[in-house]
């Protein structure tokens, strides 16, 4: 730790350097953000160390390289009566130049190579989670106790479109963060549901590509109980910004206490499909459905956007053959952002298209039940 | 056999060779062309063998446009004009492509005229006595054309 | 061809009436490598500053966290529309605008190999852009997927896509032919005695810039035609449900890109090594190393692309190849960097404009190499990745480095050009706004990413503030400066200044300058002889 804490402030230095040579106004220097985030497991350690090496290595051949090429610009100008030489090669001086360079550049790879080899072994693992990136929003499957969820953006619309001031996580807080004990090794299987999304938590070093139709895996050992924060970090459409992960590490002990709760909770919440649920009982919960799954693009009002996404107020399909709407909404419609949402209970589904048929200026009055959808998928 | 050698070698007043300046030879040309072709066939074989067919026909489309390209600058590479006075005549030989052409007009009716090219408004020599007509000069840059002609006519006129 | 061709009838300039139509026939019609190129670097310039107006929205929007200025669909269409056009419609034309110009006069030739086709070459340009500005308004809206135009974001996109699909198609033939008149200009018509080794630099970087072309523009047809099918005729090569692979796309769209990024830089390259000897009154160090440097450079870009994907799970060995080839990179382009200390090393250096944008260029593409050899050790990727460390990193090679140097080219040539002395005084102005307000622009984005802020986001989250406000002033501040350079060249064309010798640079010594001020419309009419 002692190593990494000179480090950064070795770093800092050197930054603040730059900033003020790169002629920054009077900026409050101490208080930015400079650097990598403070790394909570080993991997990320040896990244930030990683990256501290390299830097200073490449700090240093840039002094004595610009060094030699200001002093030059310096001594040998005509205007200080320097006669130009006229010399135009070396041998000598041209190989030390390309041989030295390749020195240098094996004592950069071995390092490296180290933390690659540790960083894809994932073997060992005490504990999975299938990690799920979806437009736009995160699924976590906990494989092993057979419980999962969503994980949605909840800073509010109002300070987004900057109507209230801005919170302290804003942007970086979800309603369910992922949650996993301290001091354990998980392994993450990370894939997607719909386009490419990136899962990443800077303090853990780990940065994974999400493809839909391919799993690939990374792993993770927190060092340090707490809350850290990342983002979606590959370009999934219009709300990419808008999709943080939130990882929650908690003691063993804690832990344990949550994940049997979460287990409790899918016991109770195993609903009956064939139950019968009246309008508005669906109508309210699919409100909720429709804000965390439909709202980015189709918006509250249910107006979509003019020319990249349809509205729902008033729509034909919504308001017309119920089979249809719901054969759209469970498989999406090729050629458009219009994915697939299968992944969603019977219940989920029932209430959503329930709440389209019913909501602005719809008025159906009809409610879709969950034993119609379980129907309709094959 | 080179046009060129067929008339007794004549002196600057009496004679204009235009030729294509060319600064590389048909070997080094085609063994280029060849390391082109190589590197892209390769890369596109490869995508291929790995389900990327689509980047084949590209390619092939490209080489057979630097094919032509390279073969157009072969068949022109030896192209000359070549323009004597002999007495009263004057010779007029030409090389397209490997195909010799040689014609006389005679030097008191030809006369130098410049049309322009269609598009490009680039100008273009024509020799012609009655209804006998020779373009020439094609083989110099159009920027050159204008000087050439005003050298013939400056010949033709000369006594 | 042992002998002189003493063929080409001796020249006594011109006819007096010009033989060119007027107005704007000429430029249609031309096929004068002067004009072209000069269309070129003005059609260049043009989506220079379109594209420009796009980076400064994108900067507007994220002067602030919040959304202000334009909706996040629309962000998305901006950051990847400013990428395409800025790598296709402004660097590139740019470098083929001076190998247009340029290579003839460099090597003595009375023009381009195929006059012609160097004209429609040009003109399948501006219809490009048209479509891909056109994309921004039709229903669905352009790419939003980025530059890079991953599926399967851009197979369930909109119209737009295929606008931008075809326009792609287009600037890629546009390209082709450009690079078939370059090679066989270059190859064909070097003047008596214009050996390839005795070329100017400036001719083998782009020799090799054009193979580069010929080598990866079928790939990037076939990448975009591989989307186009998916889209619209049921083929599965991107799509996972019908048994394709989303990452195939990446690795194809990179085995063009990595090339495409030397493309890019290879030009400025050669422009740099035409600069820095003339202004330091010394011979070019290493020649020939220089040369090989370019060709090694040019070799290793096909085996390092996918260093742009260390995030989508490779094996092992994998990851160590790529990490290692794409590390080997920095040893030729070291020996460039360094053949360029030692031209300059007991010269008798000036300050004139051309040579300060060549030391802007030296040192922050040189700072750009550095972050690209961080970006290089894999580990350390992994956090970099896709965040705003990896925007600085390219834009310090793209723009301090490519557009550095075809500024320097631009103040170097343009007495040759128009025949008039750009103004010093405006010139050293646009020089230090330039090299100012980019580093306020991009030096804090290193900051951001290493920080944690993914690149093309439209809002983010408040500890990113600072430096985002900074970077902006800064992007306001290098947008601005470039109507300096506006003013600077239109002054040269319109014959405002000091009246251009033939020989205005103490220390030049390639052919160009042995023709008068501005050049004539028809050059070389005679061969010059090289000894």
């Amino acid at each position: 730790m002692e190593r990494t804490s000179k480090g950064i402030r070795g770093q800092r230095l050197a930054a603040a350097t730059f900033a003020a040579l790169s002629g920054l106004p009077g900026v409050a220097l101490a208080a930015r953000e400079w650097n990598l985030q403070t790394p909570v497991t080993e991997i990320a350690r040896q990244q930030y160390e990683l990256h501290t090496f390299i830097f200073w290595i490449c700090v240093i051949i840039f002094v004595g390289v610009f060094g030699v090429m200001f002093y030059s610009l310096f001594k040998h100008r005509k205007s200080v009566g320097h006669q130009a030489e006229q010399f135009h090669e070396n041998t000598v001086v041209e190989i030390v130049w390309t041989v030295v360079p390749f020195l240098i550049l094996f004592f950069m790879a071995y390092p490296a190579t180290k933390t690659i080899l540790a960083m894809k072994d994932t073997t060992a693992s005490e504990l999975t989670i299938k990690v799920t990136g979806y437009q736009w929003k995160w699924n976590y499957d906990y494989l092993q106790d057979g419980f999962g969820y969503y994980s949605n953006l909840t800073t509010p619309l109002a300070q987004i479109e900057n109507r209230e001031p801005k919170g302290e996580h804003y942007l970086l807080e979800v309603d369910n963060p992922m949650v996993v004990p301290v001091d354990t090794k998980v392994r993450v299987l990370i894939t997607a549901g719909d386009v490419l999304h990136a899962w990443w938590v800077p303090a853990f070093g780990v940065k994974q590509d999400a493809i839909p139709g391919f799993v690939r895996d990374s792993w993770f050992r927190a060092e340090k109980v707490g809350t850290f924060r990342g983002q979606c970090a590959e370009l999934c459409g219009k709300e990419h910004g808008f999709m943080p992960v939130v990882v929650e590490v908690k003691s063993k002990e804690d832990y344990a206490k949550w994940a049997a709760e979460q287990k409790a909770k899918v016991a109770s919440a195993a609903e009956d499909p064939s139950k019968v649920w009246d309008e508005k009982a669906l109508a309210e919960r699919g409100e909720k459905v429709f804000a965390a799954n439909c709202a980015a693009c189709h918006q509250a009002t249910g107006k979509g956007v003019p020319g990249a996404f349809p509205a729902l107020d008033g729509s034909k399909l919504v308001l017309g053959p119920t089979a249809a709407q719901i054969a759209l909404v469970l498989n999406g419609k090729a050629g458009t952002a219009m994915a697939s949402f299968k992944q969603l209970s019977n219940t989920d589904l029932a209430s959503v298209i329930t709440y389209t048929r019913n909501a602005w200026s719809n008025k159906t009055g009809q409610a879709i039940q969950p034993a119609e959808i379980q129907a309709a998928r094959k | 056999m080179p046009v060129t050698d067929s008339l007794p070698q004549t002196d600057a007043q009496h004679s204009v060779v235009a030729r294509r300046s060319v600064s590389l030879a048909p070997r080094q040309r085609w063994n280029l062309y060849g390391a082109f072709a190589a590197g892209s066939l390769a890369l596109a074989f490869s995508f291929a063998a790995g389900g990327v067919w689509p980047v084949l026909p590209f390619a092939v489309l490209e080489l057979a446009c630097l094919a032509a390209a390279f073969a157009w600058l072969e068949r022109r590479a030896r192209d000359v004009d070549r323009l004597t006075l002999v007495g009263d005549r004057v010779v007029v030989e030409q090389e397209r492509g490997g195909r010799a052409i040689r014609r006389e007009f005679n030097r008191q009716w030809v006369r130098v005229e410049v049309d322009r090219e269609r598009w490009t408004r680039e100008p273009r020599l024509v020799l012609r006595s009655g209804r006998d007509a020779l373009r020439f000069g094609e083989t110099v840059p159009a920027s050159e054309r204008i000087a050439l002609a005003r050298r013939i006519r400056g010949m033709l006129g000369a006594r | 061809m042992s002998s002189i061709p003493h063929d080409h009838v001796a020249g006594h300039g011109h006819d007096a009436h010009d033989h060119r139509p007027s107005g704007i026939m000429r430029w249609v019609t031309t096929t004068n490598h002067k004009d072209i190129g000069t269309l070129y670097l003005w059609f260049s310039f043009t989506m220079f500053l379109v594209g420009g107006v796009m980076a400064l929205t994108i900067r507007a929007e994220l002067f602030q966290p919040g959304l202000q200025v334009v909706h996040p669909e629309f962000f998305n269409q901006l950051t990847s529309l400013h990428g395409l056009i800025m790598v296709f419609g402004a660097i590139m034309p740019a470098a083929v605008g001076f190998a247009n110009w340029m290579i003839p006069l460099l090597i003595g030739a009375p023009d381009m190999a195929f006059a012609r086709m160097n004209n429609w070459s040009f003109w399948l340009l501006p219809p490009a852009a048209i479509l891909l500005i056109t994309s921004l308004f039709v229903p669905g809206g352009s790419v939003s997927a980025g530059w890079t135009m991953y599926p399967p974001l851009t197979i369930e996109a909109g119209m737009g896509m295929d606008l931008v699909i075809f326009a792609v198609h287009i600037m890629g033939a546009s390209s082709i032919m450009g690079s078939i008149n370059i090679i066989t200009t270059i190859l064909n018509l070097r003047a008596p005695g214009m050996t390839l080794m005795k070329m100017p630099l400036f001719c083998w970087t782009w020799l090799i810039t054009a193979y580069l072309l010929i080598a990866v523009m079928p790939v990037l047809a076939g990448a975009v035609t591989m989307l186009l099918t998916d889209r619209h005729f049921g083929t599965s090569f991107f799509n996972a449900a019908g048994g394709g692979d989303p990452v195939l796309f990446q690795h194809i769209f990179w085995f063009f890109g990595h090339p495409e990024v030397y493309i890019i830089i290879l030009p400025a390259f050669g422009i740099i090594s035409e600069i820095l000897p003339v202004y330091s009154r010394k011979p070019l160090f290493g020649y020939a190393s220089m040369v090989y440097a370019v060709a090694g450079i040019a070799i290793l870009s096909f085996i390092v692309w996918a260093h742009h994907m260390f995030t989508v799970g490779m094996p092992t060995a994998g990851l160590l190849f790529y990490m290692y080839a794409t590390m080997l990179i920095a040893v030729p382009t070291g020996v460039k960097v360094f053949n360029w200390l030692a031209t300059m090393w007991k010269g008798s250096i000036t300050f004139e404009t051309p040579m300060l944008f060549a030391l802007g260029f030296l040192f922050l593409f040189t700072m750009g190499g550095f972050t690209g050899l961080v970006c290089a050790i894999m580990p350390v990727d992994i956090q970099i990745h896709d965040t705003y460390y990896v925007v600085a990193h390219f834009h310090y090679v793209m723009v301090a480095g490519s557009l550095f140097a075809f500024f320097g080219g631009v103040y170097h040539w343009i007495p040759k050009w128009t025949g008039t002395m750009y103004s010093e005084k405006i010139g050293q102005w646009h020089f230090w706004l330039s090299l100012v307000f980019f580093n306020v622009a991009f030096f804090p984005q290193h900051f951001l990413g290493l920080a944690g802020m993914p690149r093309r986001i439209p809002d983010y989250a408040t500890q990113f503030t600072d430096w985002n406000m900074v970077s902006s002033i800064g992007a306001f501040g290098f947008g601005l400066s470039q109507l300096v350079f506006l003013w600077a060249v239109i002054k040269c064309v319109r014959g405002d200044g000091e009246k251009a010798p033939a020989k205005p640079w103490e220390g030049a010594t390639t052919l160009e300058w042995t023709l008068p001020s501005p050049v004539p419309y028809h050059t070389f009419e005679t061969p010059p002889v090289v000894k």
